[in-house]
């Protein structure tokens, strides 16, 4: 997909949004304080805010040419969006709700695909349930049906999780995957919870004060833009797409990535987890420790060697990016008197250590779910 | 059972409903247009336009009848139009006691109905039309569902008011047996007659029960309407 910005202004009442930008990858995160802007952007995209000035286009189509008197109406841009609250209409049942879109489009999305959103978001046993009666993780998980039935050819995503408590968030996210691996539709979410984010792509978007404060993978932002001030405190974390290759002592999961040199990492296992299984899994920078020797005389479990490929300078925290093999990079948080101490440089050997029970596990239901 | 009613009072019956009946269809759309205009649209002397709207509202209903007098009266311009071209008299008529019951139960359905539309959450409709419907399909099966029950509302109550008119009915379209007197004006009627109050407290009675009725449908068919949007 191709997003494109071109001196797109729009007044807000305490800054001005300006969007100069091009939005490619498929997946992206929108991340930044509340009131950077999120929310407009992609009100923007969908048509629901009009700009004073500017110019956007998607693949190709122009949205709006304010010089131009361009303005394609929100209708008839087929850009789906999904709300912070799930907007379901409360005069229509989950079944109704899911065919709003059906009774108006041209082509009418047939009885297969109907059943398959339905069985890819468990929606089944809802149908026939008043949307008053439905939980906040199933009204999100019928709005996202909803959607996708509308056949859009971007979907917005406005901090679903926002308004469902933590656990029911880890319930909504294997719902992404299987949705961006299903239909292969182009993402844009917005979370003010980068971890969140982080578990769906790596290509992400950092707004400040209405500006794009950085654009790129998250140890680029972290390296080259400030992305921590802007992103305040426990932003930054790691995260790897991991198999399950063996359970060793009943309470032990042994992962890895798929390609030739990867490292192992270790988990606690989890009932349901099974050798075979994708996962995602997620290590804060702050839980890495970092040593120059091999000390095996620790009860931490993961012990990975790798190289210091650059370290960050921020006034508030320091980071230090570690090559661990198999095209993959940690982020470990690193005091400077450490760095002295240990005299560590670009290029250093170091062993990360981390405990099993730190690396937070995700089953990752979309790779096996369809 | 009609024998219990005397031919005055089933006209007084008859000519409240055929009035109220006929102010209400008649002032809908407009009520319905000018709720839309004020709760959705931003324009200037818009403040200005629902203060003009509601005048009737805060105005004695005799100054109103007044005021229409003036205006659509035999001697004034629109009044004397209508009779020489339309063969239509106004004042004095049916037709006048139908135009001041519209004219004073107006403002009471125009807020109903423009709170209605206020209360019908807009970011229904932005999600509509981000699933992409267009703007009369969004209205006709978003808006308008989720302001249905306070349109009803809206418009039991203008029916009502008419019900209810007295000093603008009397004030224009005077107090004709058959005519124009309905309800209240023969229950006033009577209560000028020495030995009438048994009479007119059947019809205060039959009043009463009519309003009593009108506030119960209203309410069932509010329950209704919730229930089948759903609960709260």
């Amino acid at each position: 997909m191709s997003l494109e910005f071109h001196g797109v202004r729009l007044p807000r009442h305490n800054f001005t949004l300006t969007l100069d930008v091009n939005i490619d990858d498929d997946v992206t995160g929108v991340f930044g304080h509340s009131g950077a802007g999120k929310t407009s952007l992609l009100h923007l995209i969908a048509g629901l805010e009009r700009p004073s000035a500017g110019r956007l286009s998607f693949n190709g189509r122009v949205f709006f040419d304010v010089k131009k008197h361009i303005w394609v109406p929100p209708h008839l841009r087929r850009i789906g969006m999904v709300f912070q609250h799930a907007r379901l209409f409360p005069h229509l049942n989950v079944r109704k709700n899911l065919l709003f879109a059906s009774s108006f489009m041209a082509e009418k999305p047939d009885r297969k695909f109907f059943n398959e959103v339905v069985d890819l978001l468990e929606l089944a046993p809802l149908l026939e349930h008043a949307v008053t009666r439905i939980s906040g993780g199933e009204a999100q998980r019928t709005a996202l049906g909803r959607v996708l039935l509308s056949k859009p050819e971007l979907l917005l995503l406005d901090e679903p999780f926002s308004a469902i408590d933590m656990t029911l968030r880890r319930q909504i996210l294997p719902f992404l995957w299987r949705i961006r691996r299903h239909f292969n539709i182009p993402m844009l979410i917005i979370s003010h919870d980068l971890p969140d984010i982080l578990r769906l792509t790596d290509k992400l978007l950092l707004m400040d004060k209405g500006n794009v404060a950085g654009k790129g993978s998250l140890t680029e932002l972290v390296m080259e833009h400030n992305l921590l001030s802007a992103a305040g405190h426990a932003a930054a974390i790691n995260v790897f797409d991991l198999t399950i290759s063996a359970i060793e002592n009943e309470d032990s999961v042994v992962m890895s990535a798929n390609t030739g040199q990867a490292p192992k990492f270790y988990g606690l296992a989890r009932p349901g987890m099974h050798s075979g299984m994708n996962v995602k899994a997620a290590i804060a920078p702050e839980d890495i420790l970092i040593s120059i020797r091999n000390d095996a005389n620790t009860s931490a479990r993961n012990i990975i060697s790798g190289k210091i490929v650059n370290f960050s300078d921020h006034p508030a925290r320091s980071f230090c990016r570690i090559d661990i093999g198999g095209g993959q990079n940690l982020l470990a948080e690193i005091t400077r008197d450490s760095l002295h101490r240990l005299g560590l440089q670009i290029g250093s050997e170091v062993f990360c250590i981390f405990k099993a029970s730190s690396l937070d596990i995700i089953p990752d239901n979309g790779a096996t779910g369809s | 059972m009609l024998s219990i009613f005397t031919g005055e009072e089933i006209s007084a019956i008859w000519l409240s409903f055929k009035v109220a009946l006929s102010s209400t269809l008649a002032i809908m759309p407009f009520a319905l247009g000018f709720g839309l205009l004020l709760a959705r649209r931003h324009f200037p002397g818009k403040t200005l336009l629902d203060s003009f709207l509601c005048l009737p509202l805060v105005m004695p209903p005799v100054t109103t009848g007044y005021l229409l007098l003036i205006f659509l009266g035999r001697r004034s311009f629109i009044g004397s139009f209508c009779e020489q071209f339309l063969h239509l008299r106004l004042s004095f008529t049916v037709m006048g006691a139908i135009i001041a019951s519209a004219v004073v139960s107006f403002p009471l359905m125009l807020r109903a109905i423009k709170i209605a539309f206020e209360m019908a959450d807009r970011r229904y409709e932005d999600a509509a039309a981000t699933l992409g419907a267009p703007p009369l399909w969004c209205f006709m099966k978003v808006t308008l569902p989720l302001a249905l029950p306070g349109l009803i509302n809206g418009l039991i109550l203008g029916f009502a008011r008419s019900l209810g008119e007295f000093g603008a009915t009397i004030t224009f379209a005077g107090n004709i047996e058959g005519e124009t007197r309905t309800i209240p004006l023969a229950v006033f009627s009577l209560m000028q007659t020495p030995g009438q109050e048994s009479a007119a407290m059947k019809l205060v009675i039959i009043s009463v029960i009519i309003s009593f009725a009108a506030m119960a449908g209203s309410e069932i068919l509010n329950r209704r309407m919730r229930k089948t949007l759903g609960g709260e």
